[in-house]
C-alpha cells in the first residue's frame, strides 16, 4: 500500500474512531463515570489527524508510516485487513498458533478456545463460533489455506551493526516443520543519519536449511528501502556485513526491517488427525 | 478610464510548505456585461484599431509587503517580494487567464500587510512604473515615489490585503506531535514524558487557534500579540 493510500485510510479511520469514542463518552458520562481517558484519547486523535493532514508537517515517509502505525495500533483503527483471502481476518485470533514451530491437533485443541478465537468483543463476535475457527485451523493443517503474519518490524541498532563483521545476525528464523515460510513483504529503511555505507556493504539474505537463496546488498546511503518480491520460501532471514578495504564499519545509524511472512502447509505432510 | 482595482483584486493563494514564502496572485480580469473583455467591470474596455484595450502590458502591478508588530515600539519589517510586475510578453487577451504572481518572503510568522498598486508603464503618466529600473516614478518631478506617499495619493489604483501567517509555529507543532507518537511507541501514552509533551502541544494549539480566530475577527493587534507571546514562550517550554 502506498503511503498516500495509508494516509487516506488513516484519516478516515481516525475520524470514525473519534465518533466512536464520543459515543462511549456520551453513554458513560450520563451515568457519572469517569470519561477523562476517552476525552484525552479524542484529543490525541485530533492532534494526530491535524498533523498528518497538514501540508506543513515536515515528516519524512518513514516518520509518517511509523506514526500512523502507532496511532492505528494504539486505537485499533482498522478492522482486520482482508488480504484478498477472507480467512485471514478471521484467523487473527489464533496468532499464537503461528508462532509454534510444530502445530498439532493437540495444540489446537489446547490453545484455541472460544475466548481467544473472537477477535474483538461486540460487532465482530458474529464472525463465528470457536468451532468455525477450529475448522479453519484444520483447513490450514490440511494445506487448503495459507496463513499470514502481521506486519512486523525488526530494529537493527548501531551496536548490532558494529558487531556484525564478526558474526551474522538472524532476523527471522523458522524451523519449517511441516510447512513452508514464505516472504510476503519486506522492506528496509535506513534511518536518518546513517553513515554506515562509506566503504562497507550490509547484506541481507534468505537462507533455506543453510542454502543462501536471495541476497540483497545495501551499499549506498541513498537506498532508503527496497521491497522483496514475495514468495521466497526460507527458513531464516539474516544480516551480515562485508567490510570495505579501507574503512571498517565505524559509522553511525540504524536500520528498520519491516516484514511480513506467510505459512504454507506442505500438502504431502502427514497430518495427525 | 475607469479601471477597478480594489482589495478583492489580490489574493493569497499558496503558502510554501517549507515556510519560505507565500504567493499573492491578482484577480484582475473578467468580461463586461456585454461580453466585451476589459480590465474591470465598468466602462473600462474599448476597442482601438480592432484591438481590445487597455492591454495587459499597459499596466504594471507593484506590490509591497510588511510584517507588522503588536507594539508601536517594534517597527514593521519590510519584506522582499519576487514576481513579475508587467505582462508585456503575454499574448493572452483574456485577462482571466493571465495573472501576476508574486512570492512574498516569510521572514517570520505574523501579520502581513500587502499593498498593491496598478500603475501605468507609460512614462508620460503622472505616476508610472519604470519597467527598466523597476521603480515607481513621478513623471513631473522625475523623482522616485516612496511607498507611503503612494498609499496616500489620490487617483492611484491601490489594494491592501492582510494575511496571518502561522506556518512556522504550525511546523513546530506538527514536529512535536510527531515526537508525541514516537514517545508513545517507546514509552507508552501514560508515561510522564508523553503527558508532558501532550500538555505543551495543547498549549501551543490553543494559543495558535485563539490568535487565528482573533485575526479573522479583525483584532489584528491582539492576534499578533498572542502569536508573539507564543513564540516567546517556546524557550521556556524546554521543548527539544
Amino acid at each position: 500500500m502506498e503511503t498516500k493510500d495509508k494516509i487516506n485510510d488513516f484519516l478516515i479511520a481516525a475520524r470514525l474512531k473519534i465518533g466512536e469514542i464520543s459515543e462511549l463518552i456520551k453513554n458513560n458520562a450520563r451515568f457519572g463515570k469517569d470519561v477523562q481517558k476517552w476525552v484525552m484519547d479524542i484529543t490525541d486523535l485530533r492532534l494526530f489527524i491535524m498533523a498528518v493532514e497538514s501540508p506543513f508537517n515536515d515528516w519524512d515517509e518513514l516518520d509518517m508510516l511509523k506514526r500512523i502505525d502507532y496511532v492505528s495500533s494504539r486505537f485499533n483503527l482498522y478492522k482486520p485487513v482482508n488480504y484478498d483471502i477472507d480467512w485471514l481476518a478471521r484467523f487473527r485470533p489464533v496468532k499464537t498458533l503461528l508462532k509454534e514451530p510444530e502445530i498439532t491437533m493437540d495444540y489446537i485443541y489446547k490453545n484455541v478456545s472460544a475466548k481467544n478465537l473472537i477477535y474483538e468483543p461486540g460487532e465482530n463476535a458474529k464472525w463465528g463460533s470457536g468451532e468455525l475457527y477450529i475448522n479453519e485451523a484444520l483447513d490450514f493443517m490440511m494445506g487448503k489455506i495459507t496463513m499470514e503474519s502481521d506486519f512486523l518490524r525488526y530494529k537493527v541498532t548501531n551496536q548490532d551493526i558494529l558487531n556484525l563483521p564478526n558474526q551474522e545476525m538472524e532476523i527471522i528464523s523458522h524451523p519449517s516443520q511441516g510447512y513452508i515460510t514464505q516472504v510476503s513483504e519486506l522492506f528496509v529503511v535506513l534511518n536518518a543519519g546513517t553513515t554506515l555505507f562509506n566503504d562497507t556493504t550490509l547484506r541481507l539474505y534468505f537462507e533455506n536449511q543453510g542454502d543462501i537463496l536471495h541476497i540483497f546488498d545495501l551499499n549506498s546511503a541513498e537506498n532508503q528501502y527496497f521491497i522483496a518480491v514475495p514468495g521466497v520460501g526460507f527458513s531464516a532471514l539474516k544480516l551480515s556485513v562485508l567490510p570495505g578495504e579501507e574503512n571498517p564499519v565505524n559509522g553511525t545509524g540504524t536500520l528498520d526491517i519491516y516484514y511480513k511472512y506467510r505459512y504454507v502447509k506442505l500438502a504431502s505432510d502427514n497430518i495427525p488427525i | 478610464m475607469n479601471i477597478v482595482f480594489n482589495n478583492d483584486s489580490l489574493e493569497v493563494q499558496t503558502i510554501d510548505a517549507s515556510g519560505g514564502f507565500f504567493q499573492v496572485v491578482d484577480k484582475i480580469g473578467f468580461a463586461n456585461a456585454d461580453g466585451e473583455e476589459g480590465f474591470n467591470r465598468i466602462s473600462t474596455s474599448y476597442v482601438y484599431q480592432n484591438e481590445p484595450n487597455p492591454q495587459l502590458s499597459d499596466y504594471a502591478l507593484v506590490l509591497y509587503a510588511y510584517l507588522n508588530r503588536s507594539k508601536d515600539s517594534l517597527p514593521t519589517i519590510p519584506v522582499n517580494i519576487n514576481g513579475e510586475n508587467t505582462r508585456e510578453d503575454s499574448d493572452e487577451q483574456d485577462y482571466n487567464k493571465v495573472a501576476f504572481k508574486f512570492n512574498v518572503e516569510i521572514v517570520d510568522d505574523g501579520w502581513y500587510t500587502i499593498y498593491g498598486f496598478l500603475l501605468p508603464v507609460n512614462t508620460n503618466s503622472g505616476i508610472y512604473f519604470n519597467k527598466t529600473t523597476k521603480k515607481v516614478m513621478d513623471a513631473s518631478s522625475g523623482d522616485e515615489v516612496a511607498v507611503q506617499s503612494l498609499i496616500d495619493k489620490q487617483g492611484i489604483l491601490s489594494a491592501k490585503i492582510e494575511k496571518f501567517i502561522t506556518v512556522g509555529i504550525e511546523r513546530k507543532l506538527y514536529d512535536y506531535i510527531g515526537m508525541l507518537a514516537d514517545i508513545g511507541v517507546v514509552k507508552g501514552y501514560n508515561d510522564k514524558d508523553y503527558l508532558s509533551l501532550q500538555q505543551k502541544i495543547l498549549f501551543i494549539d490553543a494559543q495558535l487557534m485563539g490568535s487565528i480566530i482573533k485575526f479573522n475577527d479583525g483584532y489584528t493587534y491582539k492576534a499578533q500579540e498572542t502569536l508573539e507571546n507564543l513564540k516567546n514562550s517556546f524557550p521556556f517550554m524546554k521543548l527539544k
